[in-house]
C-alpha cells in the first residue's frame, strides 16, 4: 500500500519536476528563480531534520539537472572543430559529475546507523573464528603488534584461532609465530597475491567466521564481541565491515599546515558512504578489519582473484548470491596511514585500477542477483574512480579561453553563472549539511586533485584492457627522517599551475584593455575566477608534496598506571605513569633518587598482572622522568599491547565540529600561503646552515695554517 | 584493644620488620600502637630507636610482677614498644614454662594493656611453633602469617592450613591472613610464587610487599620506611596492608575517641 502511494506521488510530482528542469529562462529570471530557491532552502536549513535534508536533496537534484539540461540544449554550439571537441569534452565531464552527484545522493540519503548486536550469554553458541593476518613484505616490527593485539581479543580461547599468513616465507616470521603461539601459514607460490594468500589459508583452517586484519591493523579487544553478534542474529549476513582507522597522520594531515584538525580523508567513506551503502545492503569489503562468513565465501569459491581489488569484488560476488553485508561505524582497529604522498598515489592507483577492472569484468549494472539500489551503490564506487579525466578537463578548461581564445561554452557569462550558481551552491551546501562532520567542504577537491593527473592513464588503460596489471603492495611502517619536496609526484600539477597562473595574468591584462582586445570582460571574469579556483586547489595539492619530517611513530596515551621503579641499588619506589606508549613512558617523579641512582627496570601494575620492563632514562625534569623501553619479551609486550593499543575505546574520539564552507575554504587558502612561506623559511634556514658550515670549515683551515 | 599476631612457620621472612613497619603505618594513621616482642632475639626494639645497650624488657620482671605494662617504652608519638629484654637461659625457660602451664599468666600480664581503649597491639613471635604464640593466639583478634615469595614458603603453606603451627586453628575471631614479603616480579620464581599465592589464597592474602632495598636501609638508619623513603614501593605496600588490617579489625579513626596517656618509662 505504502509503495503504491509512493509511486502515485512520484507520478504527480514527475511533471512538476520536468517543468522545473526544462523551462527556459533568460538570465535575469533565472537569477531570480535561483535566488528564491536558495533563500527558501537556507530558511529550511534552520531545521536539522533528516526529512528536510531529503527535500533539499530533491531540490538540489532538480537544480543540477536543470543546469545540465541547459548545458545540453543551449550551450553546445561551436564555431570550430577544436572548440567542439573541447566543448563536448567539458560537457561530458560535467555530465559525469552530475551522474556521480545523483548516485552519491542516493547512496548517502538514508545512512544506516547500526549498533552492536550483543552475543548470547552462553558462549558455547558462539561461532568459531579464524583471524587472518596476511603479510607479504612488511617488517616484523609492524606485524608483531598486530598479532599480539589479535591474541588480546576477548573471545573464548577454544573458539578463536589466529594465523599469520606470510607470503614472504620469512624465517623470522615463522619463529615469531611459534614464539607467540599463533598459526603460521605460507605457500609455495604467491599467485593472486593477497586474495590467493587468504584462499590458501581458507583451505587449511576451519573457523565458521573469517576475520581479516591487514598486517598493520591493530585490533581492539572487543573486536569480535562487537561484530560476531550480527552473524548470529542474521544467518544470511556474509560480511561485516568496520572502519579503517589510522593512528598515524596521512600525507594530507602531515604536510598541509591546516590539515591537523580536518576529518581525515577516509572519514567520509568509513562514515556516511558505507552507512548509506549499508542501508541499501550494499556495504562492500575493504580488505581488512572485517568479519566474513566462511560458507558465503565458499559459495563464491573464495576471495575473488580476478581483479587487484579483491575486497570489493568479493563482496559483490557474495551479494549477487543473495548474501547480506553490513557496516558497523565503530573504529575497532587502527593501522598506519600511508607515510608519503607517493605511496598514497600508488595505493589509490591500485584501487582505481581494481574498481575499473570490476566495472569491466563484472559490471554491477548487469548480471543476476542484485536489487537496483545495490547496483547503483556499487556502480558509484566504481564510477568514483573515473574522476581523473573529468577533473583534468575542469582544471584546464579556463586555459582554452584565456590563452587560446576558444569559446567552449556557447552562452553569455551571466546566463552560465545564473544556471551554474544554484547548482554549485546547493551541492556544496547540502554536502556540508549532510556530511559536514566527516568531510569539510572543498577538501575532496584537494584529494581528487592530487590523484587526478596520475589516474588518467591507469584508468584509461584498464578500461580498455581490464585483464592487465598485477597487485602491488602498499609500503607501511617506514619513518621519514628528513623533510623534502617530492617534485616527481606533483610535476604535472606544477606545469598546469604555471599555465593557469599565466592564463590568469593574461586574462586580467586582456580584461583591463578589453576594448583593445575586443573581448567581453564578463567572460574573462568568469574564466579568471574559474582559473583562480582551480589554481588554489592545484597549489594545495602541490603543498601536500612538501613532505614534512615524521617524528613520532608510536601512539602515546595519557594513562595513569601505578608503577614500581627498580633502581640499580635494589631500592624500589612507587610512582605512576603520565603517559604510555609501546616504546616508553613518562612517570611522575617520586623523589630525587633518580638523580643519583640508575633506573634499571620499571614494573607496570596492570589489571592483568604486573609486567616489568628494562628501561633507559631519556630525560627528566622536575615533574617527570621519560623512560624508553628496551627489549621487551613477547609475553610482556602482549600485555603492553593490551593496555596501549587494544583498549575497547582506544580509537573512539569525539566527532569533529560541523563544517563551515567559508572557514574550510579559508583554511585551504592558508595552506597554500604556508606552502610558499614555509618553503621560503626552510630555504633560508638551509642557507644559513650552509653558510655556518662554510665559515666553520674556513676557520678550521685557517687554524691549520697558523 | 585489638591484638594482632605476626607469625610464620619459617625464620628470616621479615616478621620483625613487618611488625615494626605495620606499627608505624597504623600509628601514622592516628592509632595508638604497641609492639610487643615475644622473640628472645629482642630485635624489635631496634626498629623503634631503642639503643642496643638498653637491655630492659618485660620478661625478667614477668616472673615477679603480674602487670607487664610497666616495661612499656615510648617510641615516638602514638608508638610504644614492649621489648623482650636481655634474659638468661633460665629466665627464658621459666617464662616459657609459665606461658605453657599457667593459662592466666599471659592474661594477667597483658590485661592492663588489653583493656586500654583504642590501643592496637601488634605482637612479634619467634619462627615456627612456640609456647608464646600458642598462648597469645587465644587472645588474638587477627593473625598475619608472613611468607616469602619463594618455594620454601610455598612448601609450608599446607603446614599452616593443617593447623600445625599451634596444633589448633590459629584464630577464632577475625581469622588468619597471609602477607607475602619480598616479592620481586623481575625474578621468575618470585613472580610465579606470587602469582600462585594470589590465586590460591585469594582474599586471605592480605598483601604483597615488594622486595625493596629501602627496607634494609631504613632498618640500618633506625627509621621507619615511611620516614626513610615515602615513595618506596615497600612503604606503599605496607601502608596498604595496614589499611586492610584496620578495616578487618574495625579500627576507626576520627570518631572522637579521647586517648588517655599510657604509663610508660622512657629510654
Amino acid at each position: 500500500m505504502k509503495k503504491v502511494l509512493f509511486y502515485l506521488l512520484l507520478l504527480v510530482l514527475a511533471p512538476i519536476a520536468v517543468l522545473i528542469i526544462i523551462t527556459p529562462m533568460d538570465s535575469q529570471k533565472q537569477y531570480i528563480f535561483g535566488f528564491i530557491s536558495l533563500a527558501i532552502l537556507f530558511l529550511l536549513g534552520f531545521s536539522k531534520k533528516h526529512s528536510v535534508s531529503i527535500i533539499m536533496m530533491l531540490v538540489s537534484v532538480l537544480m543540477s539537472t536543470r543546469y545540465i539540461y541547459f548545458r545540453a540544449t543551449q550551450t553546445l554550439h561551436f564555431n570550430s572543430e577544436i572548440e567542439a571537441i573541447l566543448g563536448i569534452g567539458l560537457f561530458l565531464a560535467e555530465l559525469y559529475i552530475w551522474v556521480v552527484l545523483l548516485l552519491s545522493y542516493l547512496q548517502t540519503a538514508f545512512p544506516l546507523k547500526r549498533g552492536i548486536v550483543p552475543l548470547p550469554d552462553d558462549t558455547s553458541t558462539w561461532p568459531t573464528v579464524d583471524v587472518y593476518v596476511p603479510s607479504y613484505n612488511e617488517s616484523l616490527e609492524v606485524v608483531r603488534d598486530t598479532v599480539l593485539a589479535a591474541q588480546c581479543i576477548d573471545y573464548p580461547r577454544d573458539k578463536i584461532k589466529i594465523y599469520l599468513l606470510d607470503d614472504g616465507k620469512r624465517r623470522e616470521f615463522a619463529v615469531f609465530a611459534a614464539d607467540a603461539g599463533v598459526g603460521y601459514i605460507t605457500r609455495n607460490d604467491n599467485s593472486h597475491a593477497k586474495a590467493g594468500n587468504l584462499n590458501h589459508a581458507m583451505k587449511l583452517t576451519k573457523g565458521e567466521l573469517i576475520c581479516v586484519f591487514d598486517c598493520d591493523h591493530v585490533a581492539t579487544r572487543i573486536f569480535l564481541q562487537a561484530t560476531v553478534g550480527a552473524f548470529l542474529q542474521d544467518p544470511k549476513l556474509a560480511l561485516l565491515q568496520t572502519p579503517h582507522y589510522f593512528y598515524s597522520p596521512d600525507p594530507f594531515e602531515r604536510n598541509l599546515s591546516g590539515g591537523k584538525n580536518i576529518p581525515n580523508e577516509g572519514a567520509l567513506f568509513y562514515g556516511p558512504i558505507q552507512q548509506g551503502n549499508d542501508n541499501w545492503n550494499a556495504t562492500f569489503f575493504c580488505g581488512s578489519c572485517a568479519v566474513i562468513r566462511r560458507s558465503a565465501l565458499e559459495e563464491i569459491g573464495g576471495f575473488a582473484v580476478e581483479t587487484v581489488t579483491e575486497d570489493a569484488h568479493t563482496a559483490l560476488k557474495m551479494q549477487r548470491l543473495g548474501w547480506k553485508s553490513a557496516f558497523l561505524d565503530i573504529p575497532l582497529a587502527a593501522g598506519l596511514a600511508t607515510e608519503r604522498l607517493v605511496l598514497h598515489v600508488i595505493q589509490r592507483t591500485r584501487w582505481a585500477r581494481g574498481m575499473t577492472q570490476i566495472f569491466r569484468l563484472d559490471n554491477p549494472l548487469f548480471g543476476r542477483g542484485l536489487k537496483w539500489q545495490q547496483r547503483l551503490c556499487y556502480l558509484n564506487a566504481m564510477l568514483y574512480f573515473q574522476f581523473a579525466l573529468p577533473r583534468v578537463a575542469f582544471v584546464t578548461a579556463p586555459l582554452a579561453y584565456l590563452l587560446f581564445n576558444l569559446n567552449i561554452i556557447h552562452s553569455s557569462a551571466s546566463l552560465i553563472f545564473a544556471y551554474a550558481l544554484p547548482h554549485l551552491i546547493l551541492s556544496i551546501y547540502l554536502n556540508s549539511r549532510m556530511n559536514g562532520r566527516y568531510r569539510y567542504s572543498f577538501w575532496g577537491e584537494i584529494y581528487d586533485m592530487v590523484m587526478a593527473f596520475h589516474l588518467v592513464l591507469p584508468t584509461a588503460v584498464t578500461m580498455l584492457f581490464p585483464k592487465r596489471g598485477k597487485f602491488n603492495v602498499t609500503d607501511k611502517g617506514a619513518l621519514l627522517n628528513v623533510g623534502y619536496f617530492d617534485f616527481s609526484v606533483v610535476r604535472p600539477h606544477m606545469i598546469v599551475a604555471v599555465l593557469l597562473a599565466v592564463a590568469v595574468i593574461a586574462g586580467i591584462v586582456r580584461a583591463c584593455a578589453h576594448d583593445y582586445f575586443g573581448v567581453d570582460p564578463n567572460v574573462i571574469a568568469l574564466n579568471v575566477g574559474w582559473g583562480l579556483y582551480s589554481l588554489v586547489f592545484l597549489l594545495a595539492a602541490i603543498a601536500v608534496a612538501r613532505e614534512t619530517r615524521q617524528t613520532r611513530k608510536t601512539i602515546r596515551i595519557d594513562v595513569d598506571i601505578p608503577v614500581v621503579i627498580h633502581y640499580a641499588s635494589g631500592i624500589s619506589s612507587r610512582s605512576n605513569t603520565l603517559d604510555l606508549s609501546m616504546g616508553g613512558c613518562r612517570i611522575a617523579v617520586p623523589d630525587d633518587r633518580h638523580l643519583t641512582d640508575e633506573i634499571e627496570e620499571i614494573e607496570l601494575q596492570l589489571k592483568s598482572g604486573s609486567i616489568s620492563i628494562p628501561v633507559q632514562v631519556i630525560a627528566n625534569d622536575e615533574q617527570a622522568i621519560r623512560l624508553q623501553f628496551e627489549e621487551i619479551p613477547l609475553d610482556r609486550r602482549r600485555e603492553l599491547v593490551r593496555v596501549v593499543l587494544a583498549r575497547a575505546d582506544a580509537w573512539i574520539h569525539p566527532p569533529k565540529p560541523q563544517d563551515n564552507p567559508f572557514r574550510s575554504l579559508l583554511i585551504i587558502i592558508r595552506c597554500v600561503f604556508d606552502l610558499f612561506w614555509l618553503t621560503w623559511k626552510s630555504r633560508r634556514e638551509n642557507r644559513r646552515l650552509r653558510q655556518e658550515e662554510a665559515k666553520r670549515m674556513e676557520s678550521a683551515s685557517e687554524d691549520n695554517v697558523t | 584493644m585489638p591484638l594482632v599476631c605476626v607469625c610464620s612457620p619459617k625464620g628470616g621472612v621479615g616478621k620483625t620488620t613487618v611488625t615494626a613497619n605495620l606499627a608505624y603505618a597504623l600509628a601514622r594513621a592516628g592509632s595508638k600502637v604497641l609492639a610487643i616482642d615475644f622473640d628472645v632475639q629482642n630485635a624489635l626494639r631496634l626498629h623503634f630507636g631503642v639503643p642496643l645497650s638498653d637491655g630492659r624488657g618485660y620478661v625478667t620482671k614477668a616472673i615477679e610482677s603480674a602487670d607487664w605494662s610497666q616495661s612499656v617504652l615510648t617510641a615516638g608519638s602514638n608508638m610504644f614498644v614492649l621489648p623482650y629484654g636481655d634474659v638468661t637461659e633460665d629466665q627464658r625457660l621459666e617464662f616459657e614454662h609459665l606461658l605453657a602451664t599457667d593459662s592466666h599468666f599471659l592474661m594477667r600480664g597483658l590485661s592492663t594493656l588489653l583493656n586500654y581503649p583504642g590501643l592496637v597491639i601488634i605482637a612479634d613471635f619467634p619462627p615456627g611453633p612456640n609456647p608464646a604464640l600458642k598462648a597469645v593466639s587465644r587472645l588474638a583478634d587477627l593473625h598475619l602469617v608472613t611468607m616469602l615469595a619463594d618455594t620454601a614458603s610455598l612448601s609450608l603453606l599446607p603446614h599452616i592450613e593443617n593447623h600445625r603451627l599451634i596444633g589448633e586453628p590459629l584464630n577464632n575471631k577475625a581469622g588468619y591472613y597471609f602477607v607475602l614479603n619480598q616479592s620481586d616480579n623481575r625474578r621468575h620464581i618470585s613472580r610465579d610464587v606470587t602469582a600462585f599465592m594470589q590465586q590460591h589464597l585469594g582474599d586471605r592474602l592480605l598483601g604483597v610487599i615488594n622486595r625493596d632495598e629501602s627496607v634494609a636501609e631504613a632498618n640500618a638508619s633506625q627509621q621507619s620506611i615511611f620516614d626513610f623513603s615515602p615513595a618506596s614501593a615497600a612503604a606503599f605496600d605496607i601502608e596498604l596492608i595496614s589499611k586492610r588490617v584496620a578495616a578487618i579489625l574495625g579500627i576507626k579513626i576520627g570518631d572522637g575517641a579521647v586517648h588517655t596517656a599510657l604509663r610508660t618509662s622512657n629510654f
